[in-house]
């Protein structure tokens, strides 16, 4: 065995010799990004490690997937909290009318005497508005001593009519929920005060599924290869929830048991393994989902860190690869009462796109891959910490830079950025190919033009970060390949919503506003989505950023049971348009391709 | 002037090609001299797009051009224009819809002169199997871009050993999931993610 410590979270495991580091973390509990699943190809596990054993050993960055373990060593993470930090910073509840489905009764119940034994049960369902509830066992159980020992005052929590717990005494004053948001790359849950309707606080990390892959496919193939893996998944997402409910819980004092609801937005894959079903058949065509309506179930069947006979409320779904995030997005989009035609684009891995008007709501989902993460690009971070930004060419390249000084990598809005600057000065053409010619370098300015250059393989690149400026001390570049798959994630968004402007037969002009839901829509420069025609060329300000629409949404659902039901009237009426068997599909996304308007 | 036509095709200028093809012509040049031009200059724009310096939609106008010039030369052409004789079974696995890569690829195989037959997408391993058996190809090509449908190449190769055939064949593998792991998992005789690569690998095949 060789003992391992991971700092700064400061854990120790010991692990058979041989392994590699990322085992070692999954282990230990600690999370180490890895795209690829521990493949060797995604080079997203980079950590640095030094040996424990002398003092004067020194640090060297290495794959956390392919560095096996032979000495005791020590491995430095960076702490990757600005991701989802990033993701809750957004959120705000909408002005909704408070009527949520969890309703508190405080009771005092009349004493039994010799004339009149009627049992307890009875004594205290004769004083509910609806006086006929089931009786429910689980509740009874500490009933007597409940109500003899606080005089018989209880308060009865009931969720639609169904009572799910009798706490003593009055509490009417305390009543929790959770809105819970489970992305394939980030899950957030979101406490929620349900009697004045706020948001109490958010916690984010990073979805601990991730060690398996970072695509919903990779999860999937997981799961696939028998029940153990799929509970596998299952408990990882749960313990991560688990770990963002109890710190949640701790640092607001809110018990447990005072969590009466939770109401869960995710991906139809997300929303299969959380519930611990089997979504083999996602994966391959024709991407069939186990189920699409709602899922209500008790807390202690999922075994979520709230009150257990508490229900969890997993919205609908609409198709294999749009689920209930989506549907979160248009409960809080009130898609049903947009004026005009609307266009709502939550712009990820896999971009989800929703088209409305004409009395249809139209939905597709398109396969940007994860170029928009960083990942396949050659120094492509996520949003954290030492990630450019934003990109602007004048003389010289200026950068912003996350939380730092000193870039590391680059993430999706800076690379949007840089792309699009690139094309508009020129050093690529809008058919995305860099322009090496001495009369095409000679226009650009020199300091610029020096920035461009052949890489020892060959490929054409174009030097974003002298080594010096740079925490990791080698040049950050933008390969010619780095801009191909950025143009595919591209080409697959605008694609999409081409297909969906052509199924309602109306024009990208009679849009009245496109909407960006998702974190990543929140940081894109519009300037440069519009620019590089990535959304439909319509006035700038018409664009507006909705924040984690998806998370809304389920707030939304949970502080009002009319939205529930809207919700899931919203899930039947959207339209889901395949892409994958849409004829015009294809030369749509070969046109989609330039790196310039063409709507 | 072939220079010039080369030059012309390889560049993509659609105008400038398609009137050489007919200067060349009036001039006497053989159809068949200009076809094997052709398939020169698809070979540089298919090695210019592995390089990343073409991409698809050069790649479609490439094929604009070829579609030009072989409506020009048609009608001169005595003879077919010949193949290499040899044919190839090429589709994408079952489970996945991804048609594009594997398009590229048989439109730049048919340029170099491979017969290739299409079976398309969603295609299960009994129907490559068959297609094999009946068309006696000696080279599989297999598209695969969803990476849960990786084991169903693996059911190919079984297939075909099942029913006898795989020494007859060469299994040829590519798509985004694909790499040597892939590649020995699904007992594939070859990979390539580029596609000068991927063409130098069938006519390795053929030669050996
Ligand atoms: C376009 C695209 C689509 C289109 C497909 C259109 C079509 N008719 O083909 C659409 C939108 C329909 C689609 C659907 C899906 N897609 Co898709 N798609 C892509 C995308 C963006 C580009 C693929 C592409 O066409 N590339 C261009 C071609 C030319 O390249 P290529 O296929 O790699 O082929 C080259 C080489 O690989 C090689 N090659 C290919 N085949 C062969 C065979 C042989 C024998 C040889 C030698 C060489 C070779 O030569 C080719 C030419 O250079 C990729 C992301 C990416 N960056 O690759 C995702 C991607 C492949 N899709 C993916 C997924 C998951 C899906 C979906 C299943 C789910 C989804 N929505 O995301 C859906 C299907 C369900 C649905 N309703 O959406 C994932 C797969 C992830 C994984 N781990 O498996 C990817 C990687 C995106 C991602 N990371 O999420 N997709
Ligand atoms: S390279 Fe290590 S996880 Fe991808």
């Amino acid at each position: 065995m060789v003992k391992v410590q991971f700092l700064p979270v400061n854990k120790t495991v010991e692990v058979p010799r041989g392994k590699s580091i990322l085992e070692a973390a999954r282990i230990a509990g600690v999370q180490i990004e890895s795209t690829c699943g521990g493949k060797g190809t995604c080079g997203k596990c980079k950590v640095a490690k030094r040996s424990a054993n002398s003092k004067d050993a020194t640090t060297q960055w290495v794959l956390a997937c392919q560095y096996f373990l032979q000495e005791e060593t020590v491995v430095f993470l960076d702490e990757k909290k600005e991701v989802s930090q990033r993701k809750t910073s957004l959120d705000q509840i909408k002005k909704i009318i408070l009527e949520p489905s969890i309703k508190k009764y405080v009771l005092q119940v009349p004493k039994p005497s010799l004339e009149n034994p009627v049992p307890d049960w009875e004594r205290l369902e004769a004083l509910l508005p609806d006086s006929k509830i089931t009786f429910r066992r689980s509740l009874a159980v500490s009933l007597p001593r409940i109500l003899r020992e606080n005089n018989h005052e209880v308060t009865v929590v009931m969720d639609s009519m169904v009572p799910i717990a009798i706490e003593p005494g009055d509490t009417s004053n305390r009543c929790f929920g959770l809105a819970i948001d489970i992305g394939t790359t980030t899950i957030v849950a979101h406490l929620i005060d349900l009697i004045g309707g706020q948001l109490i606080s958010s916690r984010g990390m990073t979805n601990p599924q991730n060690t398996f892959g970072a695509d919903v496919i990779s999860r999937i193939t997981h799961a696939s290869q028998g029940p153990s893996q799929l509970e596998e998944l299952q408990k990882r997402v749960i313990g991560g929830l688990n770990t963002l409910i109890s710190e949640l819980s701790e640092v607001n004092a809110v018990a447990s048991e005072e969590i009466y609801q939770a109401v869960v937005v995710g991906n139809t894959t997300m929303s299969h393994l959380f519930l611990g079903i089997d979504p083999t058949y996602l994966a391959p065509a024709p991407f069939t989902p186990v189920f699409q309506q709602e899922v209500e179930v008790e807390a202690k069947e999922l075994g979520l860190a709230m009150l257990s006979t508490g229900k969890v409320l997993v919205l609908p779904n609409v198709a294999g690869y749009v689920g209930s995030d989506t549907v979160g997005v248009m409960v809080s989009a009130e898609v049903n009462s947009l004026e005009g035609i609307n266009l709502i684009i939550d712009i990820g891995t896999n971009g989800e796109i929703i088209l409305v008007g004409t009395g249809k709501i139209l939905t597709c989902s398109t396969a940007a891959g994860p170029a928009f993460e960083g990942a396949e690009i050659k120094f492509g971070m996520r949003a954290s910490g030492g990630a450019i930004e934003e990109v602007r060419i004048t003389d010289d390249v200026q950068l912003e830079i996350i939380a730092g000084d000193k870039a590391r990598g680059i993430c999706g809005s800076g690379l949007i950025d840089a792309v699009a600057e690139m094309v508009r000065v020129g050093i690529i053409d809008p058919s995305g190919r860099f322009q090496l010619k001495a009369d095409q370098l000679k226009k650009l300015p020199p300091l610029i033009a020096s920035r461009v250059r052949s890489s020892s393989s060959g490929q054409a690149e174009f030097v974003l970060v002298w080594a010096k400026d740079t925490v990791i001390g080698e040049d950050i570049v933008l390969t010619q390949k780095d801009i191909r798959e950025l143009q595919l994630a591209k080409g697959a968004i605008a694609a999409g919503t081409k297909i969906l402007l052509k199924e309602m037969g109306v024009k990208f002009t009679q849009l009245n506003k496109v909407m960006l839901a998702g974190a990543f829509g929140n940081f894109i420069k519009k300037e440069s989505a519009l620019g590089m025609g990535l959304l439909p060329p319509i006035p700038i300000k018409d664009i507006i950023t909705i924040g984690n629409a998806a998370s809304e949404g389920a707030k939304m659902v949970l502080l009002s049971a009319k939205e529930r039901i809207r919700a899931v009237e919203l899930a039947k009426t959207a339209e889901h348009i395949e892409l994958s068997n849409k004829k015009g599909f294809q030369d749509e996304f070969i046109k989609s391709l330039s790196l310039g308007i063409n709507f | 002037m072939k220079d010039e036509l080369l030059k012309a095709l390889v560049n993509l200028d659609e105008e400038e090609a398609l009137a050489l093809v007919e200067k060349q012509i009036e001039a006497g040049q053989t159809p068949l001299e200009i076809v094997e031009i052709c398939k020169n200059g698809v070979e540089i724009v298919g090695k210019r797009y592995s390089e990343g310096h073409y991409f698809l939609a050069d790649l479609i106008m490439a094929e604009e051009i070829l579609k030009g010039i072989m409506g020009i030369v048609e009608p001169y052409l005595s003879v077919d224009v010949p193949t290499n004789g040899i044919s190839i079974v090429f589709g994408t696995i079952e489970g996945d819809i991804h048609d594009l890569g594997k398009n590229i690829m048989i439109y730049l195989l048919r340029s170099s002169g491979f017969q290739v037959y299409d079976l398309g997408v969603d295609v299960s391993p009994e129907q490559f199997v068959k297609a094999v058996s009946e068309t006696g190809a000696p080279i599989l090509g297999i598209s695969v871009l969803l990476s849960f449908c990786v084991g169903s190449i693996k059911k190919v190769v079984d297939l075909l050993e099942e029913a006898g055939l795989r020494e007859q064949v060469k299994v040829v593998i590519g798509g985004y999931p694909v790499n040597q792991t892939v590649k020995e998992y699904t007992g594939a005789d070859y990979y390539a993610t580029d596609v000068t690569n991927a063409i130098a690998i069938c006519r390795g095949i053929i030669k050996k």
